[in-house]
């Protein structure tokens, strides 16, 4: 059985005197695709960046490696808006997933080339690879983004809100290639603001909301309308399609959730 | 599509840049050459045995060259350092830590070899203080410009106060040296300052692929391995000592280390080794350029070409603001 992917006793981040995010006995099973999801300000973000070790303090075991703080994690990290004013074509740019590996000189070997054309090929980005990362669309770049992770060819991969400004079609192809990679065996950990994508694609969800961590398991353990109305002080209903076992997430009534 | 197959449709990046090179470094040497005979407001075929070619604009060519290549090398990495287009040696204080050793070195009435060495030690000094007061603070990225601009003006208002108080012979020997001239270094000075503009160059192609990262975010390049504040610490350091040897030859000469990077930018893209090579070689000739023109337009006067620089960026920005206009297909990368 393989070590989970996060196992934490504990987990706090503070700015000064405030307390931006505790919580205990925080899972993540290894092989997953889980999202952080809850309201505006809750710390989806505060606990991804603790995650991956940018802030705070984690007490607790991710794949199997007791966390250090200061240590750094094997993990690549996606963010907002990456390489938006970035000069680079898409080759250079999935490149510099594999700084780690490269030498003082930065002279990359035939290995590194490789990592890098798996990645594009992944993503299905190769006709791009000559292209300036500047003048690709929101959606190509966020896959270069993930083509670039991914060439760091880590077991941990944590993306910050990876489908903010993509439309529909762009959100459920990146989802999908994200699920897919999760059952090659990365784990994956990402911000999403959409509940009806987290309650679709994901297989491991952490609701939080006033900077403490509310709920977390399956979507059948998180989604309930109750909870979610109560966090996001709006009236939620959560069904699962008996038949398409699809999860239909709508909003009613007229009034905030007291 | 296999990785074998992708892969082979990779090199067309490394092979490209190396034709163009190519053709970089003759059509300059051609510049160079086509430059060098223009003198005494007309032009003849240089002849390199003659003592004035040897003596005034060789060392001239030379001074040029070195000030320009180094201004917009260390102009392109300091965008990246800021992840700002309009960066520029004058953000981590060389070039107003400069202007206030020289000044203060006039004021005192010390002249000889005791100005570039006050330029030089100024510039260095300014930087140190604004790198020390952005880590005793923890700034970060905005830190270091914010502390970068009020350190600055501060040096300014200095410059203006020691500039008021001075008389009429300081006064214009100071604005001499303000308004940036490449006249007067000669080989002796460059051979002082060649090794130090050599080391911050090497310090900049080193800290190169970790400003690409940075230039992704502090989050992402930390998750590279990337030390940002190492980084941030040597890219200003390898800077200021290109500027730092830059403003010892010639003075201050503004927006060269801003215009060049961009248009490389703009023009040709690629990883920051490249633009910061790119930078330094077009830095180069464009500071001959100018300055030729400056020499030749209005002969017998010889006008610096820190002024030169300064007309040349206006129409700059309004052709930078054209392509900001352009959509994002144009937008100014750093």
């Amino acid at each position: 059985m393989r070590a989970p992917a996060f196992e934490l006793d504990h987990i706090a981040v503070h700015a000064g005197a405030r307390c931006l995010f505790s919580a205990r006995q925080l899972h993540i099973p290894a092989g997953s695709l889980c999202a952080i999801i809850g309201p505006n300000g809750a710390g989806k973000t505060t606990l991804l960046r603790a995650l991956a070790g940018f802030h705070g303090d984690c007490h607790g075991h991710s794949l199997g490696q007791p966390l250090r703080a200061g240590q750094p994690r094997p993990l690549a990290w996606v963010g907002q808006h990456e390489g938006a004013d970035s000069p680079l074509c898409v080759a250079d740019y999935v490149m510099l997933g594999r700084r780690p590996q490269l030498g003082w000189l930065g002279r990359s070997s035939a290995a590194d080339q490789q990592a890098v054309a798996r990645a594009l090929d992944s993503m299905a980005l190769p006709g791009l690879a000559g292209q300036r990362l500047a003048t690709l669309s929101g959606g190509e770049r966020q896959r270069a983004a993930i083509a670039r992770a991914l060439a760091q060819d880590t077991p941990l991969m944590l993306l910050d809100e990876p489908c903010n400004h993509l439309d529909i079609r762009h959100q459920q192809l990146l989802l999908r290639q994200l699920q897919q990679l999760a059952r090659q065996g990365r784990t994956l950990v990402c911000v999403l603001h959409e509940l009806q994508l987290a309650a679709n694609f994901a297989d491991w969800l952490l609701l939080v909301a006033d900077g403490e961590l509310v709920a977390q398991g399956r979507p059948d353990a998180v989604l309930h309308g109750d909870l979610l109305s109560q966090v996001y002080r709006w009236p939620i209903r959560a069904e699962r399609q008996p038949v398409s076992g699809r999860w239909q997430l709508d909003v009613y009534g007229h009034g905030a959730v007291a | 599509m296999s990785g074998s197959r992708t892969l082979a449709a990779l090199p067309a990046w490394p092979r490209l840049p190396g034709i163009g090179l190519g053709l970089a470094a003759a059509g300059g040497l051609a510049l160079i050459w086509l430059l060098a005979g223009f003198g005494g407001g007309q032009w003849q075929a240089p002849d390199w045995n003659d003592p004035i070619v040897r003596q005034l604009r060789l060392p001239r060519i030379v001074n040029a060259l070195l000030v320009g290549a180094a201004l917009a090398m260390s102009g392109a990495a300091l965008q990246a350092l800021f992840r700002n287009p309009l960066a520029d040696p004058g953000l981590i204080g060389t070039s107003s830590g400069a202007a206030l050793g020289v000044i203060g070195v006039i004021a005192l009435g010390i002249g000889g070899l005791s100005v570039p060495l006050a330029a030089f030690g100024g510039g260095l000094a300014v930087t140190a203080l604004i790198l020390l007061l952005n880590r005793l603070l923890q700034g970060g990225q905005a830190g270091l410009l914010i502390i970068g601009v009020v350190v600055g003006a501060c040096c300014g208002a200095m410059v203006s106060l020691l500039l008021f108080l001075s008389d009429d012979l300081t006064l214009r020997g100071a604005m001499s040296w303000l308004s940036g001239s490449l006249a007067e270094a000669r080989f002796a000075e460059h051979g002082y300052v060649l090794p130090v503009m050599a080391l911050g160059a090497a310090t900049l192609l080193l800290v190169a692929r970790d400003l690409d990262c940075l230039l992704l975010g502090d989050d992402t390049a930390r998750s590279l391995g990337v030390q940002v504040g190492r980084t941030r610490t040597l890219t200003a350091v390898g800077a200021a000592l290109l500027a730092g040897g830059a403003v010892t030859l010639s003075g201050i000469i503004g927006f060269v280390g801003m215009m060049v990077p961009n248009a490389i930018a703009l023009l040709g893209g690629g990883t920051r080794r490249q633009l910061m090579l790119w930078s330094a070689w077009v830095g180069a000739l464009f500071l001959l350029l100018i300055d030729t023109l400056g020499r030749e337009l209005a002969y017998p006067v010889d006008l610096p070409a820190g002024v030169m620089a300064a007309f040349a960026g206006p129409v700059f920005f309004l052709w930078l603001f054209r392509r900001l206009q352009g959509g994002r297909h144009a937008r100014p990368r750093l």
